[in-house]
């Protein structure tokens, strides 16, 4: 079990996220923020002799473009993280198609390769969604991805792991009861969060400070 | 014994219907009886399940038989097959299979019955076999030499507003019918082959008179029926549409129909796939056919679902793995003595010579195998592939009809091999995609990544071979290169490129000058350039002459700028002239000298005109006269955008076009510096 809390990048945020373990689901409908948060999180939990994973489930015409390698490696320069063992212990698995995530070879093999991670990222809870046109008769329910997610937390000591949801509505039961915190971000002028969910806290509003280097492209158009 | 060509197949219940056509054009129809079948994959229980299923009254035979049961199948596996007893019981029964404890899942569900049928017996379309038959039924056939197909008895046909339907075989003139009477025409004449245009919509209301609408297009009995507009839709090498009026004139639809036909065939021959089919899919499609084909002759069975998962690859791996095909930047600049060299299908030939395909890469059974260069992985130096197999024989096929094509001195025979070579092309340029494609079953994202680490190697050394060579490569992208030099050395160095590599590199143009402009922003620009070349034609990319959008004004200025800039090659010397020529345009313009028509813009909406955050000039005259196209000819006017039918030269906004003119020259000279290299 880790015995420090998730680091955001965001000391404000820090302090919401410092539970030595445990699902956190952030929702945000505004995805450059979401992966501004990715980026930080993996280099700022980056742990010797660890493995980070990031499932990364979106479209597969995105996903060239959907890793900013050059904002992960500045921001690991910046943060201090020895570069060669971060960029070789951060693993990426990729979903072929939303049908891979109802796969049991696809989790099975997953499972086997997620030892010693101290975390996961999952990317997001909206492509694990099947639509309805082409849900077919032996379609999973979404609990069944995301149940394998916790799998994967729980046979890593409880590690850490974040789910990424990009709705506006309310978190998924199963992932909502799952979570140790639920905290939504609203982007406008600022970054506002609100909390949904904590063991320790009471559900309430705070902003967030945003350090100058690390303000969003549409803030700066 | 009879001496015929297989043109055409059909399966209905029990009975597979093949047409042949003798060397004197004669047809004749024979039945063969054949079962559709799938497999049931059961390792641990097959003799159980077979016998399970053997019980089951829509169930004709089950047999034990051994196969790998997947791609990355090491081992043969026991697997059952199940002959059904009919087609519309098919999907039933392998429905019931899943059900049975041990069965683990099902495979070739989804192959077409006659596709099987094909394949079982070895046999191809448009090929010559020597017939025996019986009473009508087939008995035995032997393939014969290849030889020239014999003529096909062709017609046309589209349907009039008035819904009657408007005929012309090879054997009569035009006249307008009834369904009923056209069909009994058709059959009448003999037809083969059917052209029609937007057939498949036309013939979908009707079912009777041998007219079988079905959601993949509608199929006439007794002939193949190619819809020219679908098949014209589907050909990525197709003249463009703007050539093709509305509803085509029956002679037009002969003469089209009959060119596009050779390459139906040649997809038919070579994929499996029926000629009514190869016109009505996506190229890509065809790539399932063709490793489906290959599969089978591996004794590998083809899955009903694609199954690969990609493997978890670090940061590191995924930087220096996951990327697109090498590019060196041209310095922006003047340049002399340029040839344009272009690798032969440059990704299915690695795939092909470096046998990369799911079950090679990384395979069990070799150690260390070949090693794929930058990776962990190898590939299997034991078996060639499924995707190497498949395309090889395309290639091949292309390869050969280039060679006949360069032989070629009769220019209407040299495009008959074009369109055929290009039939494949379709094919050869979408199996690297079809690679990555989630819903192709033999798909792997780690073959595709190879694919293109390989291509990185093979420019890179192409680069080292031209510099051994003393030629400069000043450009290059993916699969070709311009490089510079004595123009003696070009063919040297494309022959020591294809021994070293082993794929062809062919001279494709050579230049006398070629001018590589900066883009917008100052720096290098890939796949910007235009040059004249030796044969002094224009070649340029990504500038006005190029765009589908530049008026005939911009383009046509652009053209004579181009000749005024480089003719004698002296860029700079010449930049006053370049002007002169603009403001005699901008003249011209003001004085109406050019038609209205060369200032029409056409675009396409690409979305609802009213979902624009900005006000787009298209957009706009859309609005104005919408259509269920989506595309606009528009023209800038004083009152603003006006759709072209709704303009008038006197109200042209000269302005716009002064301006558009000289974004048109600025491109030519945007960044090229007055250092002429070579």
């Amino acid at each position: 079990m880790n015995t420090t809390g998730l680091k955001t990048g965001f000391p404000t945020l820090d302090a919401w996220t410092d539970l030595s373990s445990g699902i956190f689901t952030f929702q945000c409908t505004d995805a450059e923020w979401m992966g501004l948060l990715v980026d930080q999180m993996l280099v700022r939990n980056y742990v010797e002799g660890k493995k980070t994973l990031l499932l990364h489930f979106l479209d597969y015409h995105e996903r060239y473009w959907a890793l900013d390698f050059d904002f992960i490696i500045k921001t690991a320069k910046n943060a201090g993280v020895p570069l060669r063992p971060f960029m070789q212990n951060t693993y990426v698995q990729r979903a072929f198609s939303r049908d891979t995530v109802e796969n049991p070879e696809f989790w099975r093999r997953t499972l086997d390769f997620s030892h010693n991670v101290g975390l996961v990222i999952l990317d997001s809870v909206g492509e694990l969604y099947t639509p309805d046109k082409s849900k077919g008769p032996n379609s999973k329910p979404l609990s069944y991805p995301l149940g394998k997610f916790r799998q994967i937390c729980q046979q890593n000591d409880n590690c850490h792991a974040v789910a990424l949801d990009y709705s506006d509505w309310s978190a998924y039961p199963f992932l909502g009861e799952c979570s140790s915190a639920i905290i939504r971000f609203e982007v406008d002028l600022g970054v506002t969060a609100q909390i949904l969910k904590h063991p320790c806290k009471k559900q309430e509003n705070f902003e967030l400070q945003i350090v100058p280097q690390e303000r969003l492209n549409k803030w700066l158009a | 014994m009879t001496e015929a060509w297989l043109t055409n197949l059909s399966t209905r219940g029990r009975l597979v219907n093949l047409q042949f056509k003798t060397p004197t054009g004669q047809c004749f129809l024979l039945t063969d009886s054949f079962l559709p079948y799938f497999y049931a994959q059961c390792p641990d229980n097959a003799d159980q399940v077979a016998h399970i299923l053997s019980q089951h009254p829509d169930v004709e035979k089950t047999v034990v038989e051994s196969k790998y049961a997947t791609v990355q199948s090491s081992q043969k596996e026991f697997v059952v097959k199940v002959t059904v007893a009919s087609s519309k019981a098919f999907q039933k029964v392998a429905a019931d299979a899943l059900t049975i404890p041990g069965v683990k899942e099902t495979c070739e569900t989804s192959l077409p019955i006659y596709f099987k049928y094909i394949m079982d017996k070895r046999i191809s379309f448009f090929t010559r076999y020597d017939v025996k038959e019986k009473n009508g039924k087939l008995t035995s056939f032997e393939s014969l030499p290849d030889g020239d197909l014999p003529p096909f008895n062709t017609s046309a046909i589209y349907c009039r507003k008035s819904g009657k339907y408007v005929v012309a075989t090879s054997k009569s003139p035009a006249v307008e019918l009834t369904l009923a009477q056209a069909v009994w025409k058709l059959k009448n004449d003999q037809t083969d082959v059917l052209f029609s245009w937007d057939g498949d919509d036309f013939f979908q209301k009707e079912s009777a008179y041998g007219i079988f609408p079905t959601p993949n297009g509608c199929f006439v009995d007794g002939c193949i029926h190619l819809d020219l507009k679908i098949d014209h839709t589907r050909d990525i090498y197709a003249d463009p549409q703007e050539n093709v009026p509305n509803i085509p004139a029956l002679e037009f639809m002969m003469d089209l129909g009959r060119e596009r036909l050779s390459r139906v065939i040649e997809l038919s021959k070579i994929t499996g796939a029926k000629p009514d089919v190869v016109s009505r899919i996506a190229p890509g499609r065809l790539n399932t056919f063709l490793h489906a084909a290959a599969a089978k002759q591996n004794d590998i069975l083809v899955p009903d679902l694609k199954k690969m998962t990609e493997q978890p690859k670090s940061l590191q791996q995924l930087f220096e793995l996951d990327k697109g095909g090498t590019i060196y930047y041209p310095p922006p600049g003047v340049y002399h003595d340029v040839a344009k060299c272009d690798f032969s299908s440059m990704y299915p030939s690695i795939i092909v010579n470096y046998n990369l395909s799911p079950e090679t890469l990384n395979c069990e059974c070799c150690n260390p195998g070949q090693l794929v260069p930058q990776t962990p992985w190898h590939t299997c130096i034991r078996r060639t592939g499924v995707i190497p197999l498949g395309i090889l024989k395309v290639l091949l096929r292309r390869l050969e009809l280039k060679h006949l094509m360069k032989a070629e001195k009769d220019p209407a025979n040299r495009r008959a091999l074009d369109v055929r070579q290009k039939a494949l092309k379709n094919i050869l340029v979408t199996c690297f995609g079809y690679l990555g494609f989630n819903n192709f079953v033999f798909s792997n994202v780690e073959c595709k990544e190879a694919v293109m680490l390989y291509g990185r190697h093979i420019l890179e050394n192409t680069k080292l071979i031209a510099e051994k060579h003393g030629l400069d490569v000043i450009y290059g992208i993916v699969d070709s290169v311009f490089v510079q030099g004595p123009p003696e050395r070009f063919i040297p160095f494309t022959l020591d490129v294809k021994e070293q590599i082993g794929i062809e590199l062919d001279l494709d143009d050579t230049f006398s000058t070629i001018v590589f402009p900066a883009s917008a922003r100052e720096g290098r620009a890939a796949n910007r350039y235009y040059g004249l070349t030796t044969k002094d034609e224009i070649e340029a990319r990504g500038i006005c002459i190029r765009r589908s959008d530049s008026p005939k004004i911009v383009r046509q200025f652009q053209e004579e700028a181009i000749r005024t800039l480089i003719t004698d090659g002296q860029l700079f010397k010449n930049k006053t002239a370049a002007f002169q020529l603009l403001q005699s345009y901008f003249k011209g313009i003001q004085e109406r000298r050019y038609p209205l028509g060369w200032f029409a813009i056409t675009r396409n909406l690409r979305k609802n005109p009213s979902a624009y955050k900005v006000k787009v000039a298209h957009a706009e005259a859309f609005k104005l006269a919408p259509n269920a196209d989506g595309i606009v000819d528009f023209v800038f006017s004083v009152h603003g955008p006006l759709p072209y039918k709704m303009a008038r030269l006197d109200q042209l906004d000269v302005k716009q076009y002064h301006h558009l003119l000289s974004k048109s020259l600025a491109e030519l000279i945007q960044g090229v510096q007055p250092l002429i290299l070579g």
